[in-house]
């Protein structure tokens, strides 16, 4: 089965094979930036994954969050926060591991971490507007749904998540300054997340991450 | 528009860039580790200063360790904050003691990096205060400044805060005279052209040749009104309205800082400082102080902002005082 370090690398992979996409969706509210600083997470990620051969659960969160951290920007902090808040979970249950109920604790953990740094909610159009549909549908699943099945319908939800935000008038992040001229595209946070989250449901299935989307 | 650059692999043009402008003013700085910058020769007892930011704005944030400026600079990747373990390592190198201040532009990503960074500094028991510049009249309307963004009021802030430690000021004054020098500091800019994040393949925004954005911040972020190219006059004149409209009681003597963004000539830079003072004078105030060139930069984008700081004695005496960083000397 699947774990962390799996799902580690099939969001790395599905990254760098978006680099191109985020850095568009970036170009009409941001800076240009975001599918390079997510590369460059991807990049860290694969070494930190590397330095730690023998690293699992708890612990390997404990470095990805170190090596999330290390790109800096807004994305950096945000993702090292959710990770870290995520592997306290897992440390705090103990034996019970790879269960969905607890990958749903992990994800909203995760969610008011990045909520409690970032002091965005839901509807601002941010990252939250992905992981917030995607952890209200982890927590609705029960210990008997399979874990590719409750991360597949979390990214379907993430990811219809991520294109409303389409729609949304930006409220936090460097978008915000932008105010009614953010609507009509996606925000590169959000899309960044659903791909992770996508990710990590293909790599329970045992399938290649989505090849990324051309404009 | 593609972009011709003069790079090697994109993933290295930070640190190569670091690693050139650092040979280039060895004299006056050194890298303490990959991403942080330091004074050559580090200051003896005072309260320690620490600027920094994304990488791109180039000689923005290195340029502004020396005497009389910062003690050391964090630097992240191209428009992007540096992470807390780098701004920690600028803390500590930048500690003498007497606490130190963190100057920086108020975006999202640098409030929490920077923030992680006091957070883990003071567990070290270092006391750390912050000062985020918010100088960009551009990005939030009046009554909500604290979500200003900051440009190139950053250098204003940087030299007050920065002289201020060098005369002996303790943490607190410091922190004081770096918050009135932002308050009394407004500026705006104006993009031209854009730029290319390396490595993105495409540049930051579309801006049709015949056209500008006014009020544009410097990593390409919508500005609030696109339209025609305007003459530099007419440009500097709505600039300093703008400017002077968000500023309740006018002071008579100003400090007039123009910033270009990369890729706009000198001699546009100097006629627009030249409209600009005009455009002051004809409103009643004085520019006792004058500063041109490129500050704080935006890879190859063109464009120029204007800054306005109102001036009071001390400020004065405070931009007055030696400095001796890369990017500033007096």
């Amino acid at each position: 089965m699947a774990g962390v370090r799996e799902c580690a690398l099939a969001a790395a992979d599905a990254l760098e094979l978006a680099r191109d996409e985020l850095c568009r969706l970036d170009s009409p509210a941001g800076d240009g930036d975001h599918g390079v600083t997510m590369a460059l997470a991807a990049h860290a990620v694969r070494n930190a994954l590397d330095a730690a051969p023998d690293a699992s659960g708890a612990d390997l969160l404990v470095h990805l969050a170190a090596a999330a951290g290390s790109v800096g920007g807004a994305s950096g902090p945000l993702y090292a926060s959710a990770l870290l808040a995520a592997a306290t979970t897992v440390r705090q249950a103990g034996p019970d591991t790879g269960t969905v109920p607890l990958v749903a604790r992990c994800a909203e953990a995760a969610q008011a971490a990045i909520v409690n740094l970032g002091h965005a909610k839901p509807g601002d159009k941010t990252i939250l507007d992905a992981l917030d549909p995607a952890v209200r549908s982890l927590l609705l699943e029960t210990s008997n749904t399979e874990m590719g099945d409750a991360l597949a319908q979390a990214a379907t939800a993430a990811r219809a998540g991520a294109a409303a935000t389409a729609q949304m008038t930006a409220a936090a992040g460097r978008a915000r300054v932008l105010g009614e001229r953010s609507r009509g595209f996606a925000d590169p946070g959000a899309t960044s997340m659903a791909i992770i989250i996508e990710a990590a449901a293909s790599a329970f299935r045992g399938r290649p991450p989505r090849s990324a989307t051309r404009p | 528009m593609t972009f011709k650059k003069l790079i090697n692999d994109p993933f290295d043009v930070v640190d190569e860039a670091l690693d050139g402008f650092v040979y280039a003013h060895s004299s006056l700085i050194a890298l303490h580790e990959p991403r942080v910058v330091v004074r050559r020769s580090p200051a003896g007892s005072k309260v320690g200063i620490v600027v920094g930011g994304g990488s791109g704005h180039e000689p923005a944030f290195g340029g502004y360790v020396g005497l009389g400026m910062a003690d050391a600079a964090a630097c992240g990747n191209i428009f992007a904050s540096p992470p807390p373990n780098v701004i920690l390592s600028a803390i500590r190198a930048a500690n003498h003691g007497h606490g130190v201040l963190m100057a920086y532009g108020n975006y999202a990503g640098d409030v929490m990096n920077f923030g992680l960074a006091a957070q883990l500094a003071a567990a070290e028991g270092i006391e750390v205060r912050e000062v985020r510049v918010s100088d960009d009249v551009a990005s939030a309307p009046k009554g909500e400044e604290s979500k200003r963004r900051g440009i190139a009021g950053d250098i204003i802030v940087f030299k007050c805060a920065g002289a201020a430690a060098e005369g002996g000021r303790p943490l607190a004054e410091v922190e004081r005279i770096a918050r009135d020098a932002n308050d009394w500091t407004r500026s705006m800019g104006v993009a031209l052209s854009a730029c290319e994040v390396p490595g993105s393949g495409r540049p930051t925004f579309e801006l049709p040749d015949d056209q500008m954005e006014i009020g544009m911040g410097v990593h390409g972020e919508p500005g609030i009104k696109r339209g025609p190219l305007r003459p530099a006059d007419e440009v500097a004149g709505v600039l300093v309205d703008t400017i002077l409209a968000d500023v309740e009681s006018l002071r008579g003597d100003v400090a007039l800082l123009v910033n270009g963004l990369g890729a706009t000539a000198y001699v546009d830079q100097h006629i627009l400082f030249r409209a600009a003072r005009r455009a002051l004078e004809a409103r009643g105030l004085n520019v006792v102080r004058g500063y041109v060139g490129e500050f704080i930069t935006s890879l190859e984008m063109a464009g120029a902002s204007v800054t306005v700081t109102f001036l009071h004695d001390e400020l004065l005496a405070l931009l007055d005082a030696p400095a001796s960083a890369p990017a500033f000397r007096n």
